[in-house]
């Protein structure tokens, strides 16, 4: 079965953009975390995360979720999330996720988010 | 019940699955797409195919995690049948007892970092199963999900 998960990280104007394709868990905690980082040295002050439509995310990834707001919040960054499947936005819903970023369902929300 | 499980493989007939695989991390995926397959089979929406996978895979995960090396029950085992539109998923394990919280886990304390980020598997389980039962003895542990097939909901569109 599939593990792998691709990170890819943009820049646009102040938005730090993580494309992610694959499957979030525990695994990916370092390479998340240190993408962010990475944004936020190059200035930027909100962020992006565009989840790939295969995307699937369990409860370990729900924690490196939980760390990635958690650093961006420190850093007064905003963090939108585009992407998710109806079942993860649902669960990012009962959560609670969904009050602490942005969802953002289509492409005009995206281009709000990131000015 | 009929034994009908083959080691790793399992089999499956129209009134359900017995299955039995090795409790190692990444196992809980297969089992939880073979569940899945049976979920479709038994008529459910998509939408409650989602919640059986991600339900099966946090309660195999949760076995796996718990699992004695010493334990002398073998594997983890999955329990699937369909009765009268219910779908009814037991996995059952050898390991240590754990705590089933009662409470929501709480976000704010875990965004500011006054609590460990993990620890959402279990509430998804009972958040996502409409009925779930914990059976925790010395040495085997169960966790038996219940999903009803619930009626495609129509959604209308606002102007």
């Amino acid at each position: 079965m599939d593990n792998s998960v691709h990170i890819a990280t943009e820049v646009s104007g102040s938005t730090g953009v993580v494309r992610l394709e694959g499957r979030i868990d525990a695994g990916v905690e370092e390479a998340l975390l240190t993408a962010y980082r990475e944004l936020a040295h190059r200035g930027t002050t909100r962020l992006l995360l565009r989840f790939a439509s295969k995307c699937s995310i369990n409860s370990a990834g729900i924690a490196v979720m939980i760390t990635m707001v958690s650093q961006s919040r420190k850093n007064n960054t905003p963090v939108g999330v585009f992407g998710l499947s109806d079942h993860y936005r649902k669960i990012f819903e009962m959560i609670g996720l969904s009050d602490y970023v942005e969802i953002l369902l289509d492409e005009d929300a995206v281009k709000r988010f990131t000015g | 019940m009929a034994r009908l499980f083959d080691r790793r493989v399992g089999m499956m007939n129209p009134r359900g699955i017995d299955m039995i695989f090795d409790g190692v991390p990444g196992a809980e995926r297969e089992a939880a797409r073979r569940a899945m397959l049976f979920a479709a089979s038994c008529g459910f929406s998509e939408a409650q195919i989602e919640d059986v996978n991600t339900a099966v895979e946090e309660a195999c995960r949760n076995a796996i995690e718990h699992t004695l090396p010493d334990s002398t029950v073998r594997g983890i085992r999955m329990v699937c049948s369909f009765v009268e539109r219910v779908l009814v998923i037991d996995i059952q394990s050898g390991g240590n007892p754990f705590v089933v919280p009662e409470r929501k886990p709480n976000l704010r304390a875990k965004i500011e970092g006054r609590e460990p980020p993990r620890g959402w598997g279990l509430y998804l389980i009972r958040t996502l199963a409409d009925r779930v039962e914990f059976d925790q003895k010395p040495g085997t542990l169960s966790v038996k999900m219940t999903f009803a097939i619930k009626p495609v909901r129509k959604t209308s569109v606002r102007s």
